[in-house]
Parts: structure tokens; sequence; C-alpha cells
């Protein structure tokens, strides 16, 4: 029987990976990822998870031997965080390209100078057209559950995946998390079986991998990665379809909270969702008709339904713990992107919120749905909470 | 692997062959793999060059060193753990290691090339330690043919030893009632040490005769005069003077007495054997500090002392670079950018179907083993 | 929903005491969240650690605790620094490590009757059960005994066994020590 535990997200990545019978780890240590890969390498020398831990001198390295192992058909995961997921970002197009299936637990924290090791989404997102599926997580037992769904997705696309959980408010948060027995995960996600016909190594049949392809052939290999993702959208429907049928907990591409009747909606991510949730269920005892929509799957991003469900509101607040520097938050671009095609479309504010770490609270979030309410177009980026 | 090309919908080629056809991004496949092994292409053809893992190198220790002993081989094997057999490997050149151990000068330290890393290994150590443990050799199978070695001094035992462990019959006449009587009552040289390998030379069937002046030649095929200074009156290196049947060796440095009367033996199983006599070669070919790739090998302090533990062997040994001994350590297969090093009984054999000169597993070859030769002068 | 805030020092435990008394609630069927005041923890610098607990269907919100229902004091020498009592509801309960009497923070710190102070020798009973050193001792899992005495939130069962499962060494000498606190607790005047 499963069982829930007090716990912190970095401890439900470490639990997840074990549950997914990981069979190559490696990894860097690096505030506020750390703890991930030390409750991993303790399960694994205890000899309770059969996976190689390979240690390495830097995050690029780390990413290089996650792309070494998944070529040979292992499954292979890594954790870092800001500055070291800049540093694996060359490696982060290689296993892309190679199309191979790792799942890497990104610790949001903000990119340095000036040096911070708290939340945003700056380094992630930086990561956006590496052609890595990304997730992002509000609560631990997301963050559990989104490294085994990654993997199933990942594999049967063959993308790499990259789930995403915020500095200390999850990372180093304590709450129960459901924690599923070997079995109940294997149902899901059965151990990887060895997939020649795509990956593998064999020194008796040398292959050339992601060798020198001349201008005739390249583009075509871009396009597959680019259909991988639009298949990907289906597959992790599906997916998430039978988890919530085996385990009960239903994921969608974005999760809606009070939408059904919404004239306006506050678009979110990750944990700042929880006090959006808090102020919006606030707002309608004052008689605001909001609601929330979550997004969870970043990449591929999902157009269709993103239109489907804003399309006819009134009005749309993109709250962005980020910055596309020189334009705008980027799920604000994202959205509008989203939206243009409608003929009819609601306005769309972008605001900025929580750079840094930051503390983000309901009342800042009743502050901008005010804002919001006020507004007949969006003329400038509104920065909640910077000094000005 | 590369996903197998998908059944083609274009016809085969001429030889039956499918042939490989992007006309369709289905036709590619998803990873980005060579869809056939890289064999196809036999890069061997691009060569200029060639690398040659050579079994004639040796380290700077061995010319400099009277018996000329494989000072790499040895070390290796005291690395791999396997003491006796790198007692043998120096058996097979020096009776005497437990002698040589302890009063040899050590001229093979000298050029080592660790020098240009740290210190010279400790090779006369070494040697002490595995002359110790008093590995024996089995005599030869018998030839018939008796040999009389005049004098017990360090070359007379030397080359009797020889000459039985090849299997003939051998009688050591020495006039005085002490063997080995130059060697006695050395500091450096304890008798006990001396009367064991002195025994090693009896285990091996050789008969010293005390008190006894030298015999008639007639009574065997061969008669080798020791002396304890260089004999004037015949060949330097091979012993042969101008009476038949006779050698003569000797020299005034103990070690290096060892050194000639071990070549003179060679030269008297040469006569025996009824081949023309021919000095070995001096080994020439030595890996020089430019061939060692000296980023493999990490500064370890020298042994010191004298007397060594086991675990001091192991480590002292574990500096040697083993230069031109090549200890399958494996970095040409790792380095090799193409299919061109095979593994075969645990040894790199290079494949020149595919070898295309580059020259890598040179270079990462830590001690010198691999050379380049010009594919045509 | 009930807010909780932990003042400690850097070493004296008070990110596990927030994380057994977040498992405590757990156990006694709430939904729970603990945090550290996020960033860097020095030994001896005050450090600050949040709990919140509640109902499973409430929206547990994920910014700091800036109105806590009650405050745990790890070391009384931080109110000469700390503004322990910031924000703290009327009603609430403040739990000092100390041997003195409760009275005496409301005449010497001028607290409000509006808050239920009490007590513990807490460092005496982690000394006595060889918890931490007598210099540094760590008192943890005593405060918890006696908050737990006095709120009532949590029951003494469920904390022992929360404190099995995260103290990560002499388990049951922590237990003792909080089920000693809980009997030595010291409250205030009835008004």
């Amino acid at each position: 029987m499963s069982f829930k535990k007090v716990t912190t997200g970095n401890h439900a990545v470490s639990y997840a990976v074990w549950s997914s019978r990981v069979q190559v780890i490696s990894a860097y240590p690096i505030t506020p990822q750390t703890q991930i890969v030390e409750l991993l390498s303790e399960i694994v020398a205890e000899g309770q998870l059969d996976a190689i831990f390979i240690n390495v001198e830097s995050e690029h390295s780390a990413m290089a031997a996650c792309i070494g192992a998944a070529a040979t058909g292992a499954r292979a995961f890594t954790a870092t965080s800001a500055q070291g997921l800049a540093l694996m970002h060359e490696m982060l197009h290689w296993a892309a390209g190679a199309r191979l299936p790792i799942v890497l637990a990104n610790v949001n924290r903000a990119m340095a100078p000036p040096w911070s090791v708290w939340t945003d989404q700056n380094d992630a997102l930086a990561q956006r057209d590496t052609g890595w599926m990304q997730i992002y997580n509000e609560s631990n037992q997301e963050v559990y559950d989104s490294v085994i769904i990654g993997y199933k997705v990942a594999e049967q696309v063959r993308l790499p995946f990259m789930t995403v959980l915020d500095a200390f408010v999850l990372s180093h948060t304590s709450e129960p998390v459901e924690i599923l027995t070997q079995e109940e995960v294997d149902e899901f996600l059965p151990p990887r079986e060895f997939d020649p016909k795509f990956y593998s190594i064999d020194l008796n049949d040398p292959r050339g991998y992601g060798l020198l392809t001349m201008p005739s052939d390249y583009y075509e290999f871009r396009y597959k990665v680019q259909i991988a993702h639009e298949k990907a959208l289906e597959v992790y429907k599906r997916e998430v379809e039978l988890f919530a049928e085996i385990f009960g907990r239903k994921y969608g591409v974005f999760e809606e909270f009070m939408l059904d009747d919404a004239d306006y909606v506050l678009v979110t991510s990750a944990t700042l969702t929880s006090d959006a949730k808090y102020a919006v269920k606030k707002l309608r005892e004052k008689g605001i008709k909001i609601g929330v929509l979550k997004m969870r799957l970043f990449r591929p991003f999902p157009f269709e339904d993103i239109r489907r469900v804003l399309g006819d509101r009134k009005k749309v607040a993109v709250i962005d713990r980020n910055i596309g520097f020189g334009h705008h938050g980027i799920f604000y671009q994202e959205i509008k992107s989203a939206l243009y095609p409608l003929e009819k479309r609601p306005p769309v504010f972008g605001y900025i919120i929580g750079i840094g770490g930051r503390d983000v609270t309901p009342a800042d979030i009743e502050d901008i749905v005010d804002d919001m309410l006020k507004r007949e177009e969006m003329t400038e980026i509104i920065w909640k909470g910077v000094r000005l | 692997m590369a996903e197998k090309i998908p059944p083609s919908i274009y016809p085969p080629d001429e030889e039956g062959k499918q042939p490989i056809v992007l006309r369709h991004v289905d036709d590619y496949p998803e990873v980005p793999v060579t869809l056939t092994t890289m064999r196809f292409n036999k890069t061997g053809a691009w060569r200029n060059v060639r690398p040659v893992i050579t079994d004639h190198k040796v380290g700077p220790c061995v010319g400099p060193c009277p018996m000329w002993i494989l000072i790499p081989k040895f070390m290796d094997l005291v690395v791999q753990e396997r003491f006796e057999d790198a007692a043998k490997v120096i058996l097979e050149r020096n009776p005497f290691p437990s002698i040589t151990g302890r009063i040899c000068p050590a001229p093979c330290e000298k050029p080592c090339n660790r020098r240009k890393l740290d210190k010279p290994v400790a090779i006369k150590a070494v040697e002490r330690f595995l002359g110790d443990l008093g590995v024996l050799e089995e005599p030869g199978k018998p030839t018939g043919k008796k040999v009389a070695v005049i004098g017990s001094n360090i070359a007379g035992l030397t080359a009797a030893y020889f000459l039985a462990r090849w299997g003939h019959e051998v009688k050591v006449f020495e006039a005085s009632e002490t063997i080995c009587e130059h060697l006695r009552g050395r500091d450096d040289l304890p008798e006990d040490v001396l009367e064991r390998e002195i025994e090693k030379v009896k285990a091996m069937g050789v008969e010293i005769l005390t008190g006894q002046q030298a015999p008639q030649i007639d009574g065997f095929d061969a008669i080798v005069y020791t002396q304890l200074e260089v004999p004037t009156d015949a060949d330097k290196i091979t012993g042969v003077t101008d009476e038949p049947k006779v050698f003569k060796t000797g020299h005034s440095d103990p070690v290096k007495a060892i050194g000639a009367a071990k070549k003179v033996a060679l030269s008297v199983q040469q006569f025996l054997n009824g081949e023309p006599i021919k000095p070995e070669p001096r080994p020439a070919a030595v890996v020089t500090p430019s061939q060692v790739n000296y980023f493999y090998f990490p500064e370890i302090p020298r042994f010191e002392g004298k007397e060594m533990a086991r675990e001091d062997a192991l480590t002292e040994a574990s500096r040697c670079f083993s230069c031109g001994n090549c200890n399958s350590c494996g970095n040409c297969w790792v380095f090799c950018p193409e299919p061109a090093i095979d593994w075969i009984d645990d040894r790199p054999v290079i494949n020149y179907d595919y070898c295309k000169g580059c020259g890598v597993c040179v270079v990462e070859c830590p001690r010198g083993v691999i050379e380049l030769e010009p594919e045509w002068k | 929903m009930i807010e909780i805030r932990m003042h400690g020092r850097g070493g004296q435990g008070a990110v596990v005491a927030s994380k057994i008394l977040a498992d405590a609630a757990f156990r006694d069927g709430m939904y729970v969240q603990s945090f550290p005041q996020f960033g860097v923890e020095r030994r001896g610098a005050p450090v600050t650690a949040f709990n919140r607990m509640g109902n499973p269907d409430e929206i547990f919100v994920r910014s700091q605790i800036y109105e806590p229902d009650h405050v745990l004091v790890l070391d009384p020498t931080l109110l000469l620094t700390v503004d322990v009592l910031k924000g703290l509801k009327p009603g609430g309960w403040v739990v000092i490590n100390s041997p003195r009497d409760p009275e005496d923070f409301y005449k010497e710190f001028n607290f409000s009757r509006d808050y239920k102070v009490a007590t513990v020798d807490a460092a005496s009973i982690a000394v006595k059960w060889g918890l931490g050193s007598k210099t540094q001792p760590i008192v943890n899992t005593a405060i918890l005994g006696a908050f737990t005495r006095v709120t009532g939130i949590v029951t003494l069962e469920s904390l022992k066994e929360a404190i099995r499962e995260n103290a990560p060494i002499k388990k049951e000498e922590n237990v003792n020590a909080a089920v000693e606190a809980y009997e030595s607790v010291k409250f205030p005047k009835e008004e």
C-alpha cells in the first residue's frame, strides 16, 4: 500500500526517482538542489536502488554522463539548479537532439549576478528552446508524480523531460506526499526495457552518434523534434488520464480553479498559484467572478487548450515569476501568442512578481486583481512590488 | 544502434542491397545515429603513417643494468601482485637478486624516466624484496653435455647456474676451501644471504668442489675459467679464447661480474649447441621522457628504506611507468576515434583496415609502447 | 488554519522541530506545511521556522507567516534582539525555553496580557537526557512537549511518534525530554 509521508520537495524527487527504477544517476551539487542527489546517493549506496551513481566535476559532465547512459538505453536522471542548469545548456541541446528520454529535476533559482539562492523561473525558462519538455509544479505531491509521469511520456516520444520546483518554497518545505509502492509504480511505469531499435551501443557494430549532417539532411532532424513535441502533448494527456485512473490524482496540461463561470482569469504557474487560489476564493466571496488557470505543461505548449479555456473571458492577467528581458514575462508572451489567432480575444495583462524569491502573499494577488479590473488595455509591464 | 530502416519503398540495387534513400522525412531515423555500421568506411585507406604496438622497447633503466634485467616487466608483475612471476623475470638474467639487491650501486635508477616527475623508482629495494622471497627455478632437461667452471667467485656461480639451468651437467672447481670468498665479510651482505644464494646454485644441480685444482679439459665439453678481473686473453663479451672449448670471464666489480658471466654462459650455450657464437644485442630501443605521457602519473613518494614490506613493494612498483611494456591499460582503445583497436586476449591489436594513422594512440599511450612508422619510405 | 512561528538559533534544532511538529499534526489528521526561513543557516544566528496546520480542504498559502497564532522561543536571549511577538494574534501562546516563571515575562518585557506565556526549562531537561552538550543543549523536542501541553493542537502520542520518525539520533531520549517538558511546563496565572 502506498503511504503518506511528510517530506520536502527535494526528497519527493528522490523518492520518485527511486520509485521509477532509474538506472543511472549523475549530478553535481548546487543549492538548493543538493538534497535530491544526497538522498539518492544514500539510497544507491545502501543498495536499495540498483543504479549506477556517477560523480562528476560539473553539471555539463553530469548531463554528458546521462546522455551516454541514455544512449545505451538506460533510464537516466540528473538534478540541478540555476547556474548549474546554465552550465548544462550545451548538453541540454544534445540530449534533445539525440532524442534521449532523460528526466531532469530543476530547482528554480534566480540567476546570478547578483548572487541569489532563492526562487524565480528564469533559469528554466532560459532553456525553453533546447527541445526539452518542461513541467512546473505547485506542490510536493505534484513534484513526486511529475517525475514518474515524465519518464512515461519521455520514453514514448523520445524527448527529455524537465520537471521544475521552486527553490525553498517547495524544495525545503515539508508537506504530506503520497509515496507509491514499487508495485503500484511498476503498473504505470514498468522498468525500462532494452530498446535496441532506438538505443544501443554495440562495440562490434560501431555507429556514428550525432555526426556532421549536411544542410541537405539536418533540417529533417529538426522537423522530427517538433513533430515529437506535438505528439508529446497527446501522449501526456493520455498518460495523465491513466495516472488518474490508477492513482486518483488528476493532472491536465493545466489546472483550472474556479474557472467555470469566471469572467476574469489569473494565469499562474508553480507555487504562487497557492496564494492566488487563496486570494481568488476570498474575491469570489466578494462577488468577483474570477478563477485561476495554473500552467503545468510549458513545453510542449498547449495552444489549443489555452484558446479553448481563455478565449471567452473578459480579462486575463498573467503572473510571471520571470522576465524575458527586453520583452515581457515569458508566460505572458506565450499566452498572448496562443490567443492571437482568435477573432475575439480578451485583453491580456502581464504582471511580474516574486523575482529572486521575493515573498508572494495573497494580498499581493488581490492587488494585482484590483489593478487588472481597473485597466482597459495593456500599456506597460507591471512590476508588482518593485520599489519605484 | 539506429532505428533499422523501415521496409523501403525503393527497389534493391544491383547487388540486392536495400539502398538507404532519404527522400521523405519518414526515411530519416528519429535518433541521429548512422543507419549502418561505421565499419563500411575503411578509413585505413587514409593512412600515411602507421602506429605499431612494439614489444622490443625498454625503459632507460635496462641498458645501464649489467644484466639487462627487464625492470619494467617485473615491476608490472609486482603491481599485479604476481610476485613469483616477477622474481622469475629477474632470475632470467640474474640468479642472485638477494645479493645485487644489497650491493648493487643501482645504475638503473639514475636515468629512470620518473626523475622528471619526482624521484626515480627504488628499483634496488624492489629487487631485494623479490630476491628475498627465495623463488627457485627448475634445472633444464639434461643435454648430456658436461661443463667445468673454474673458480667459485660470483662470475663462476653465475655461469654455473645458467648452464645448469639450460640442462648441462656443471661442476665448479674451487681451489680454496671457501665458496665465493671474495664476497664474504662485507657489511652490506650478510653471510646467511650469500649462503642462501649459493644453495640456489646447488639446488640447480651444480656440484661445487672445494680444494680442487682445475681438471683436465678432456673430460668436459666446455670449460669456463673465472677470475676477479676482466680477462685480457679472451673476447671481452663472448669470453672466447684462442683455445678451443675454453672460455674466460670475470670482473673486479661483483655486479658487473654477474652480467659478464651471464653473457659468457650464453656463448658457451651457443657453442655447445653448435651455433655460431653471437653476443646478445644491447637493448637499444629506449623509451625517452618525451615518449612518456606524464599526465597519467601522479606524484607518489619514493620508498627510501632498504627492506620492504609487501605493501611498500606494491606502492613502489606502482610508481614504475612500465616504460615500453604494454600492460593493457586500454588508453589506446579508449582514445582511438575509429574502430581501429581490437581487443583480443586482453591485448590491444591495431586493425589497419580502420586505423587512419592519426597518432592519438601514440600520444595517449602512457608508457611509449606505440610508435609511428611511415607507410612508405 | 493554525500558523506557528519558531524562533531559535542555528544549531538548536528549530528547523527539525518545525518538521516534527508538522509530522505530529499530520498524524492527528491535519494537512501540514513546515518550512524554514529560506536562506542560509549559521550556528548561533537567529533562525526562524514556520508551520501551518489545518483542515485538508483548506487552501494552504505558501507565503511566509506574518501573523502567527502561536510562537515558540527556543532561546530566551532572543527576546533581547528579536521581536518574537511581531504579528502574533491576540490569545496566542508564547512558549519560551526558560527556568523562569511566565509572570516574569509580563513584568520584565512588558508582554501584553493578550498573549499567554508558558515557560519550560527545556535546557535543563535536554541536558538531563543527554541532548546536545551542557553548553549547547538541543532543546527542540522538549519545547515541543511544552507546546503540545499548553495548546492541545497535537496529541502527545502523535508527537512521540513524530519524534521517533524524525529525530536523527537518541530517539527515546528525545521522546523522554518531550514528555518531561509536557509535564513540567509552567502556565501563566489565571486572570
